[in-house]
């Protein structure tokens, strides 16, 4: 990989002070992202993937903390920064979606005027300079009737319009990065086809690099360029999206593939993940997943496994890659998923 | 199939919200039939009308036209005092939303055992008592479980509660409104074995209410589109997803994201436009084009229907 990362995060590690326990949200975490890419984060909830990329906007909550790592932005560490260094990147370089469109919005402020805010703040326009801006950012995202619209309170939009405006506001400034949290998690399908459709002409338009945070890898399969797989506050694999459809190696993301119910035999019941995902107030040894894991090594309860270089730009955090590890056959449900797919009549409608 | 029973039939059923001037439809002649012990759901998108025709089998929802019977008997509109509480005990309901459907100020105990409170089902606190413990074992919940408040578990396990609470009416039939879509995706898994089982073990007739067309087809039986207040088809649940004929159900089958890099980032989004039906000469109807499978359109777009329908077998 000769590209350059744009965000470069090291070992991060984030804690909670919750009525005087402490909580390991984040233990050494290290993530790139590369410009223009798609980089979809995917976990359970819980699996600290919201609290990884919050602090790519120093919005952490005040009881969180990064305790340890850097995160390396144009140079500059992102977690030694002040808030009065955030103000120039927060929203105007790095902006985020967050969500529920129905909380991001300020219920009393005219939806243009929302959008106008963050014009004005950011790129200096004012009055009708900036109105005429925001109107346009409106109707980029697709909304009809921009100028009606632009006078329109959130009440008045529906749920998949609100998510387009919230986009809008995002947008508005231009930003090098987008952190989609969960961007269509509350919307129909077919509202869904069109948000993501439109965050990728955006991100086509405005060289955007786009975070994504999911737990559904239907959208991964549809955006993504890169995936990083989250469980227990580490990203336990990453690679390109095929290497984790095709070629995944960690036992949590065959886990997570398993448990689709495309792959389900009807009659039969689905694989789940049993168990709950550990208590990160306790200290955790060895592998996190080993204790869920129907197939975990001796080694998994003892030592926290290294990453294992899969290929240039695919690694996972497991045991199973170690050479002196016995061979362990990936899940049969999940092996020729293509085919699978394929066959599922998915080629008589988009064939 | 035609000797199956039938637990449930809607006939030309409608339902309108408001009056005069702001009379809105929203649900409009809608006929079908739900056997018993299958699972029957009803997809399309918000604001479709899914989750009121529902509701109006539970009687929320008061009905303005066309019939609801149960068992055979008619349980829409005025109906004796009687067969309304065996209704409400017999249809349970499971909501979507496992965070809002809980009382917040009663513990688990009272909030699974409040039907049982209002039908004067039991025999004193202790028989009360012990029915709740089953119901809480069945759903797979601990017992110590009985004495907390919802706050204090997650999604999944909030979602048993409210299967919990379903379940201990012994109901026969059960609404399930988009139960899965607020869980995680491990967890929904769960959830969905835990219905499939009860469905089983107890012989329940599902209606299950979704906009998430991949868990619709691994659970049900036959599937119902619907489209602003209007069936628009119906089908075994293979058969439709193999040959959808009606361009709104492509619409919607085609905006479902298949999780295969390869054939998702290749695939072709339908968009469906309500205006390429031309109803003012030509009036719709909802005709049987194969064994079992409906679709509502005129006489040119049934003609067109059977004819795609011929090609792909």
């Amino acid at each position: 990989m000769d590209r350059q990362p744009i965000i470069s995060a090291k070992d991060v590690e984030i804690t909670f002070s919750l009525r005087g326990k402490k909580l390991n949200a984040i233990r050494k975490c290290s993530l790139d992202l590369y410009e223009g890419e798609t980089l979809a984060i995917v976990g359970e909830s819980g699996s600290g993937k919201s609290v990884f990329t919050k602090t790519f906007v120093g919005m952490l909550d005040v009881n969180g903390k990064i305790t340890g790592g850097s995160i390396m932005y144009e140079g500059r560490d992102m977690t030694k920064f002040t808030e009065k260094d955030w103000l120039g990147v927060r929203g105007k370089k790095i902006a985020m979606v967050m969500q529920d469109p129905m909380t991001s919005l300020n219920p009393l402020k005219k939806i243009g005027k929302q959008i106008q805010e963050s014009i004005e703040h950011h790129q200096g326009l004012k009055g009708e300079a900036a109105k005429k801006a925001a109107i346009e950012m409106l109707a980029k995202v697709g909304i009809p009737e921009p100028e009606r619209r632009y006078d329109q309170y959130p009440h008045e939009f529906s749920g998949g319009m609100r998510q387009r405006v919230v986009i809008a506001i995002a947008a508005a400034c231009r930003p090098q990065i987008l952190i989609c949290d969960e961007p269509t998690t509350a919307l129909d399908v077919t509202i869904q086809a069109q948000i993501l459709q439109l965050i990728r002409d955006l991100q086509k338009e405005l060289g955007m690099s786009v975070i994504y945070i999911t737990h559904d890898l239907g959208v991964v399969a549809n955006v993504a360029d890169r995936v990083a797989v989250m469980y227990a506050g580490q990203i336990v694999e990453y690679g390109t999206v095929e290497e984790i459809f095709y070629d995944a190696w960690h036992p949590y993301t065959w886990a997570l593939l398993q448990a689709l119910p495309q792959l389900g035999v009807k009659g039969e019941a689905l694989p789940t993940i049993d168990g709950t995902p550990p208590n990160l107030f306790n200290e955790i040894k060895g592998d996190a997943f080993a204790p869920r894991n129907k197939h975990a090594l001796a080694i998994d309860f003892v030592a926290e496994p290294p990453f294992f270089q899969v290929s240039e730009t695919h690694a996972a955090k497991t045991w199973y890659l170690d050479p002196r590890a016995p061979k362990i056959e990936r899940p049969h449900s999940i092996q020729n998923l293509r085919e699978k797919m394929g066959k599922m009549g998915g080629s008589n409608l988009n064939g | 199939m035609a000797e199956r029973e039938k637990l449930i039939e809607l006939k030309d059923l409608q339902i309108t919200f408001g009056s005069g001037k702001k009379k809105f439809v929203a649900v409009d002649h809608v006929n079908f039939d739900i056997y018993k012990g299958e699972t029957f759901s009803l997809v399309g998108e918000s604001g479709s009308g899914k989750t009121t025709i529902g509701r109006a089998i539970c009687r929320i929802n008061p009905t303005s036209g066309g019939d609801i019977f149960f068992k055979g008997q008619k349980i829409n509109g005025k109906i004796s005092k009687d067969l309304d509480k065996e209704v409400i005990r017999k249809c349970q309901m499971i909501f979507q939303d496992p965070m809002a459907s809980l009382n917040e100020r009663a513990k688990v105990e009272y909030i699974v055992a409040e039907g049982l409170l209002n039908h004067h089902l039991y025999k004193d606190q202790n028989d009360l008592h012990e029915k709740v413990m089953n119901a809480l074992h069945e759903v797979g919940l601990l017992p110590e479980f009985a004495s907390r408040f919802p706050h204090e578990f997650s999604g999944g396990q909030r979602q048993r509660i409210g299967i919990a609470r379903a379940l201990i009416m012994e109901p026969e039939f059960i609404v399930a409104d988009e139960p899965i879509s607020a869980l995680d995706v491990s967890i929904r898994a769960q959830v969905l074995n835990l219905l499939n089982n009860m469905k089983k073990s107890r012989g329940l007739t599902y209606l299950f209410i979704a906009h998430d067309l991949s868990v619709v087809r691994f659970i049900s039986d036959r599937i119902a589109v619907i489209s602003k207040g209007r069936i628009v088809e119906l089908a075994e649940a293979e058969e439709l997803f193999l040959h959808p004929l009606h361009p709104y159900t492509k619409a919607l089958l085609s905006a479902v994201p298949i999780p295969d890099p390869g054939l998702e980032k290749n695939k072709k989004l339908l968009v469906y436009d309500p205006s390429i039906h031309d109803y003012s000469v030509d009036k719709p109807v909802w005709e049987e084009i194969a064994n079992g499978h409906f679709v509502y359109g005129n006489q040119k777009e049934l003609e067109g229907y059977r004819k795609e329908y011929q090609s792909q077998l």
